[in-house]
């Protein structure tokens, strides 16, 4: 391991704002630790989710099978 | 067709029983796939190779700990997740290579997303290293029958636990997303004492519950930021593996414009190999990571010779290499100069690869690219299949279609044509669409689609045939005839109507795409049988009658299979009005012809029409014969190898076994009908088919009851009772009311018994009929127990009825029942006696007098009782749970198992809750049962109550 620590490969902090059906379930048995849920009008916000890429391309997939409409993924500086 | 592969084929209607019956070819329908069992050997092989260390592997300790740590910790996941090119496969194999414990291998790729697919594919690779893993399963998941879900796990979890610990990789793993594989896989990762640890190598995260399992320290994951080579393995990757002499500077600036990444890093390697200014080129490198990669890639094609070059672009293309696959593609055009560089002309003076690669064919290249290290993967111990890393071949692919775009179609056409010319028609399709060769496409399809749809294709398929155009795929009757097929056989009747217009509409397009020697009238013939089979699983007899009937008309006089398929609805069908003798006929033409045509389906099917109604009928000898035989002919199948696999469903093979059971039940032998009904009952589960195992747990219910084990008569109607309540046919519903009167008169229990009768609907005065006969005789047996005046009427009633219907079962019992009544009139009894003995004789039908009881023993001692029929009394009774005190006390340990039993707990629950092996729980229980004097869990439950051992 190096000294790098902001490769494009490394965990970073996203935050998913989506239109769809989720619940704290999902989220305890899903999302890495540390995710927090809330709801703003009909869409909800996943956020503080601290993942890498693989992790938020899998976790994107997995709301997109549900049938949830990802509004925006953004990474938290 | 989508939706429903996902549901258990056959479920819904499958040809069990009375009532609803559908028909249907399967694999062999085709005489061309009679040639040879699965025909991609050598591929399938691969998808089970582990893929062998590099040369010069780069040690990776720290990874390996902690891959070590996570299995000893007895964590049931291990998660390599990293976008291409991380090195997870290579850390996975060096990881499994050193293991003292058996390892299954499996590469999946996108065919693999679809459940039948995927666990047969699963259950094989488990099978290489613990051969009895699923072997109950390996039969239905050949017979493309995907048995439910929890069938499927607690068969595994069962397995895997009697087997020794194992770790089974998934490589690729992020090609599955399908529902029902995941929450299997979830299900199975939920029981860690099984004793199986699972590897996923994947690109992205499953959507299985890893928060959850992290939480639960049952994890273990190696990620992107993990396998990035540090410093110290880019020296010994560059370094000691490829003799690079590279300084520390040299090193930093790979790490800092690979950022470790293995692939990169490979490529940079390749590319420094031979160069005298290895330090200038790698301080020279600018741009990161992944731009680096098309840049790197140039350079180390373009340092390869010209004939090398030349292969590695056009055998792009394929996702599996073989030498004589890319022979085929590449020769028949010369080799094209690739674009000039100075390092191409290089290469070629210091004469590398070139001998390897000029004029001695693909596999001279093949090995010289594994001997280079270029990115090439063996995907078998004898050096025949390799593929390129997927990272690898997209550049190149891509490089291909810039260089030489022209080619493309051409390259495809011909690895499709050599993939057709040995036996893989999915490849051949595949390659096929790529060159966008879509009559060729609807050809291929027109001869393997029904071989693919059974081998687990339904979803690519599907996906196949969106990628045309339309309008060409609506002109294919032999594929819309095939969809056609499969839906009635899964059952999903609604989507056949859809599929038969649209093969009706292709006849008549002219120019529909011609197979040979099929003509007009054969595609009509084969609808009217298609239409014939559907409208008898509905239940509308007089239309399918009628289709049948034109479907027999119109198909030609050689067209067995055709023939076969059309007698087997006219037999249904028949079978329904009921008209017994029409029926025998039909499905005895339609043996016949299925047997000529190697249909194994049909002719399975037809023999369980023609078994379960003869049975019905007391027709035991001609139902023995049938069934006997058609297992007979299974077997040996089975035993040759050279024979395509016995594909004949589980369902079909396990209802037969059922009126089995029931026949050896009429002949007294009730150790062999034992033996069927259980083979019934656990092939019937395996598939989840709730009407065949409704009728095996009647009949079982029936032998129980002779043998005086009525507790466990009681247990197996309650199973029955329960199944009925979760979705079965409504024609199950009358025998199981009788088999519970009939029960409750055994017990004494008068009332219990009315009870169930007026429950029935079906009432004492009603018309008799073939489905009321089972609860009509009920109501004899009770009546003529009370001494009810108005017993003799009704049996003379069934009696007329079953004797103008050519019913016999029914009308001996009705008969005996009759006898009984009239013991006071001798005359009238011997009448009757007579009469049910002569059915009975030539049926060998024992049991009959047997399940009458003393009274009817005693008449036939005054009448005179003829040699044939042996009248041994009842089996002694069965050591039933009643009487005798527990010798031994119970552990606290079996205490809290039996608690955790009457609790609902399954065994690989509780042997969660308490942290043992299944297999101590098992032990647990022999115990139990051995302590208690009982073989059965609701005995246990009930013994320990009645003893005051718990609440």
């Amino acid at each position: 391991m190096t000294a790098h620590t902001n490769w494009p490969d490394d965990p970073r902090t996203y935050r998913i704002t989506l239109r769809g059906q989720v619940d704290e379930e999902f989220v305890a048995a899903y999302c890495p630790a540390g995710t927090l849920l809330a709801h703003q009008g009909d869409a909800a916000c996943l956020s503080d989710i601290h993942t890498d890429q693989s992790g938020i391309v899998g976790l994107v997939r997995h709301l997109h099978n549900l049938g949830c409409t990802i509004l925006a993924l953004e990474t938290v500086v | 067709m989508g939706a429903d592969d996902r549901r258990t084929p056959l479920s819904t209607l499958h040809p069990h029983i009375p009532a609803r019956l559908p028909g249907g070819p399967d694999r062999e329908y085709n005489s061309s796939m009679l040639r040879g069992p699965l025909p991609e050997p050598t591929v399938i092989a691969a998808k089970f190779h582990r893929p062998a260390a590099p040369r010069h592997p780069v040690p990776r300790p720290a990874l390996m700990a902690r891959l070590d740590a996570g299995l000893a910790a007895g964590r049931p996941l291990t998660l390599i997740a990293a976008p291409a090119g991380y090195g997870k496969t290579t850390l996975a194999a060096a990881w499994a290579a050193r293991l003292d414990r058996p390892v299954a291998w499996l590469a999946l790729d996108e065919a693999d997303d679809d459940p039948l697919r995927f666990f047969t594919y699963f259950v094989a690779a488990l099978q290489r290293v613990a051969p009895a893993i699923g072997a109950e399963l390996t039969p239905a998941l050949r017979a493309g029958q995907l048995p439910p879900p929890a069938v499927l796990t607690t068969t595994l979890l069962n397995d895997l636990v009697a087997a020794m610990p194992i770790v089974c990789v998934l490589d690729d793993f992020h090609v599955i997303q399908d529902k029902a594989i995941l929450s299997i896989l979830g299900d199975l990762l939920a029981h860690p004492s099984a004793g199986l640890h699972l590897v996923l190598v994947t690109r992205e995260d499953p959507p299985l519950p890893l928060a959850r399992l992290r939480a639960r320290d049952q994890l273990t994951e190696v990620r992107a930021a993990d396998l990035r080579f540090g410093e110290a393995e880019i020296a010994a990757l560059l370094r000691d593996g490829m003799g690079l002499p590279l300084s520390e500077s040299d090193l930093a600036r790979l790490a800092e414009r690979t950022e470790g990444w293995a692939a990169g890093l490979q490529l940079a390697g390749l590319s420094l190999q031979g160069r005298s200014d290895a330090s200038a080129f790698v301080q020279s490198l600018s741009g990161t990571h992944r731009f680096i990669l098309g840049y790197l890639t140039e350079e180390v094609l373009a340092r390869q010779p010209a004939e090398v070059q030349t292969f590695l672009l056009r055998t792009s293309i394929l996702a599996q290499l073989t030498a004589e696959l890319c022979d085929a593609v590449t020769s028949p055009s010369t080799p094209r100069p690739p674009p000039p560089s100075p390092e191409q002309h290089y290469a070629q003076e210091r004469g590398e690869g070139v001998a390897a690669g000029r004029g001695r064919g693909a596999r001279s290249v093949l090995e010289h690219l594994e001997r280079a290290n270029l990115f090439i993967i063996p995907l078998d111990d004898e050096g025949r299949w390799y593929r390129y890393h997927h990272l690898f071949a997209e550049l190149l692919q891509a490089q291909l279609r810039r260089t030489w775009p022209e080619e493309v179609p051409g390259l495809h056409n011909r690895a499709s044509r050599w993939y057709e010319a040995h036996g893989m028609p999915a490849d051949a399709i595949g390659h096929a669409l790529a060159a966008a060769e879509h009559e060729r496409v609807v050809a291929l399809l027109e001869c393997h689609g029904w071989a693919l749809l059974n081998r687990g294709y339904a979803r690519t398929l599907e996906g196949w045939l969106s990628a045309l155009p339309v309008g060409l795929r609506d002109r294919s009757p032999r594929i819309s005839l095939d969809l056609g097929w499969m839906s009635l056989l899964r059952g999903n009747l609604a989507q056949v109507a859809p599929h038969l217009a649209q093969t009706e509409a292709a006849i008549h397009v002219p120019g529909t795409s011609e197979v040979p020697g099929t003509s007009a009238t054969a595609w009509r013939s084969e609808c009217l049988a298609l239409r014939a089979n559907l409208l008898q699983a509905q239940g509308r007899i007089a239309e399918a009658i009628e289709a049948g009937r034109q479907a027999l008309a119109h198909a030609p006089a050689d067209d067995q299979r055709l023939i076969g398929l059309a007698s087997l609805a006219l037999g249904g069908a028949y079978r329904q009005l009921p008209d017994y003798d029409r029926a025998v006929a039909a499905l005895q033409d339609a043996i016949r012809a299925s047997r000529a045509s190697g249909d194994r389906v049909t002719e399975m099917l037809a023999v369980s029409h023609l078994t379960l109604m003869a049975t019905q009928y007391g027709r035991l000898r001609l139902a023995a014969q049938a069934a006997t035989e058609a297992l007979d002919r299974l077997e040996r199948g089975a035993a040759s190898l050279s024979a395509a696999p016995a594909a004949a469903p589980p369902t079909i093979v396990g209802a037969v076994h059922g009126a089995l059971g029931l026949i050896h039940y009429q002949w007294n032998e009730l150790d062999r009908a034992r033996e069927h009904l259980q083979t019934a009952i656990r092939l019937s589960a395996l598939v989840g088919h709730n009407a065949s195992l409704i009728y095996s747990q009647l009949n079982l219910a029936r032998l129980l009851q002779a043998e005086g084990a009525l507790d466990d008569a009681a247990d197996a109607l309650a199973e029955a009772s329960r199944l009925l309540a979760a979705g079965a046919p409504g024609w199950l519903r009358p025998p199981l009311i009788g088999e519970q009167a009939r029960l409750a008169l055994a017990r004494g229990d008068d009332a219990a018994a009315e009870a169930h009768l007026r429950g029935s609907g079906i009432g004492l005065d009603d018309p008799v009929a073939v489905h009321t006969d089972p609860v009509h005789l009920a109501w004899l047996r009770l009546l003529a127990g009370r001494g009810d005046s108005r017993a003799a009427g009704l049996a003379e009633r069934i009696i007329r009825s079953a004797d103008a219907g050519g019913r016999h079962g029914t009308l001996l019992h009705a008969l005996l029942g009759a006898a009984r009544l009239a013991a006071d009139d001798l005359r009238a009894a011997r009448r009757y006696l007579e009469r049910a003995l002569a059915l009975a004789e030539p049926e060998g039908a024992i049991r009959p007098f047997l399940d009458e009881g003393p009274a009817l023993e005693a008449l036939l001692a005054r009448l005179g009782r003829p040699a044939w029929l042996p009248l041994t009394s009842p089996s002694p009774l069965r050591r039933g749970g009643q009487g005798g005190e527990v010798v031994e006390p119970l552990s606290e340990r079996e205490l809290e198992v039996l608690r955790l039993l009457a609790a609902g707990f399954k065994y690989a629950e509780i042997a969660d809750r308490l942290v043992v092996s299944l297999n101590t729980v098992r032990f647990h229980v022999k115990e139990i049962y051995g302590k208690l004097g009982v073989n059965r869990q609701a005995q246990a439950v009930a013994r320990a109550r009645e003893l005051g051992l718990m609440a």
